[in-house]
């Protein structure tokens, strides 16, 4: 990737294993600011493996992760938090016995002189939350509890957005009214990475694309020229 | 009888102010049962005495100098010594190093104290007096506690509902890998969670040696009326602490009158087997 400025993200050579299994392989990655880029790859590819180490819940065995210049290895996930990275879980996450509201003021915990304005941001962008306020999160359906999810990040203010697997189980309509979210985001110039199974909108949506295959990157470029390549779907599949 | 089961509601309050501070580490710091709770009650009791008769202090006033100083040693407890093995998987090792705990303070204050059987209500100047609501003489010291608890018990609501700590300790009770998403530190927040435990427990142990005599051993014998208001009461559950407490009370009053202090305890005991049986969430608790 071009750019002279500083990557607001750099992975470099991150070996990662879970105990003695090693699921990620010399991974090296680069997000400039205000990109919004794609970790693609079958299930048990490592994508979520990698957002993981990146929020700091497992300890690379090898290389380093840096943000904003600075090497993070050896911070906690919520002080990553504090400095701006923020993960939406595969799953969601949601506090189900918080109300809504409850869980989107829990996103700005450390950002809370902002976090009105925030609010009214995140409920022009996401109106079904504000009508859903006062009700217990668990009791959202399962696109509303994503929607949270994804707005709970937003309260948080982020410098880097990582959205893990926010449309699975989605019914189509409801990941479509997701990804017209995701854009809007994006277009409020927050950085992001995405990792989903819906391939074509998350090729769409993207500025940069990496393509992981058994916990190695096998492919990575700009999306526009990415899907001209003839030989990306055999790669996606491990053919 | 009326005027049994009335005293029973009141000296309920303690004991449910007492329960909530057990469930609150319970559901606040993964479901800890902390064997040091009771001792901690005692803790409470034992500053206060020092602190009234080397100030010569009322006892409620203490309660300014004693709550601060269980704090931070509560805090500390969970800080240093328990959040190390609460995040294990198992849970027998936290278990274990709670009853540690729980023997280290009490034989403290054995050192400090002597096994002397005390009471908070000799230095209380209104321990004498009563009111007369109708045909029943209700010990004024009674009244203040039960007000005392009870609005306590709505402190604590408030601050776990409206406040950001206390939505950080129940984001935490939920799920503490995803409360870190946030930037919350989940090893201080169990640390506050215990420490406002700690001020349930110093406040109910005060409170409760203006009606009974204690002596440092009785720890044990707190934890088991606060385990009681935890599985009956329910289980994350203010409101249910409260009513679990004055149950308690009530069926205490009425056992120790008509049956003896041992009756007392076993038919608690047993209520606590029967609710485990048939609502192991208790009565307003969720299912944990």
């Amino acid at each position: 990737m071009k750019s002279s400025e500083t990557p607001l993200l750099e992975v470099k050579d991150l070996d990662v294993a879970y105990g003695t299994i090693q699921s990620l392989w010399n991974i090296n990655i680069k997000v400039d600011r205000g990109m919004c880029v794609s970790l693609l790859g079958l299930n048990g590819a490592g994508k979520s493996t990698l957002l993981k180490s990146i929020m700091g819940f497992l300890c690379p065995k090898k290389g380093s992760i840096i943000f904003k210049g600075k090497i993070i290895n050896s911070l906690e996930p919520w002080q990553r938090a504090r400095m701006g990275i923020i993960y939406v879980p595969e799953g969601r996450g949601i506090f189900a016995r918080l109300t809504v509201k409850e869980n989107l003021l829990m996103g700005c915990y450390s950002r809370k002189k902002r976090a009105r304005e925030i609010l009214r941001e995140v409920y022009r962008i996401f109106p079904i939350l504000e009508e859903r306020e006062d009700q217990e999160a668990g009791t959202l359906s399962g696109g509303e509890q994503q929607m949270l999810a994804i707005a709970r990040g937003l309260m948080a203010d982020p410098e880097l957005l990582m959205l893990d697997e926010v449309t699975q189980g989605l019914a189509p309509t409801l990941r479509e009214t997701i990804y017209e979210k995701i854009k809007e985001i994006k277009d409020l110039g927050i950085t992001i990475i995405l990792v989903d199974e819906y391939l074509k909108k998350s090729i769409e949506i993207s500025d940069y694309i990496y393509l992981l295959t058994s916990g190695h990157i096998v492919l990575e470029g700009y999306s526009a020229e990415i899907i001209k390549d003839s030989n990306f779907l055999k790669k996606y599949f491990g053919v | 009888m009326i005027d049994i089961i009335l005293m029973g509601i009141f000296v309920g309050s303690i004991y449910g102010m007492m329960g909530l501070g057990f469930s609150l580490i319970f559901t606040g710091i993964r479901n800890l049962l902390n064997l040091s709770y009771g001792q901690i009650c005692i803790l409470g009791s034992c500053l206060s005495l020092m602190f009234v008769t080397w100030l010569r202090i009322d006892p409620l006033l203490s309660l300014v100098i004693v709550l601060p100083i269980v704090f931070c040693i509560a805090y500390i407890m969970q800080y240093i010594f328990l959040n190390r093995v609460v995040l294990k998987e198992e849970h027998g090792t936290a278990l274990l190093t709670t009853l540690g705990l729980a023997l280290i303070i009490e034989n403290l204050l054995l050192l400090g104290m002597g096994p002397d059987v005390v009471t908070l209500s000799a230095y209380a100047s209104y321990s004498l007096l009563y009111i007369e609501l109708g045909s029943i003489n209700l010990p004024l010291s009674y009244l203040i506690t039960f007000f005392a608890s009870l609005l306590a018990c709505i402190a604590l609501y408030v601050f776990l509902k409206y406040t950001y700590i206390g939505r950080a300790i129940r984001a935490t009770s939920e799920s503490y890998l995803h409360a870190q998403l946030f930037g919350v530190n989940h090893k201080k927040t169990f640390a506050i969670t215990f420490g406002l435990a700690g001020l349930m427990a110093a406040m109910s142990g005060i409170f409760a040696g203006f009606i009974y005599p204690f002596t440092p051993t009785y720890g044990f014998y707190y934890m088991e009326m606060a385990f009681f208001v935890l599985v009956i009461g329910g289980m994350g559950s203010i409101k249910g602490s409260f009513v679990g407490g004055v149950i308690l009370g009530v069926i205490r009053s009425l056992a120790c009158y008509y049956l003896g202090l041992p009756y007392a305890r076993f038919i608690g005991n047993i209520a606590i087997l029967i609710m485990l049986y048939i609502k192991p969430q208790g009565i307003f608790g969720w299912k944990v």
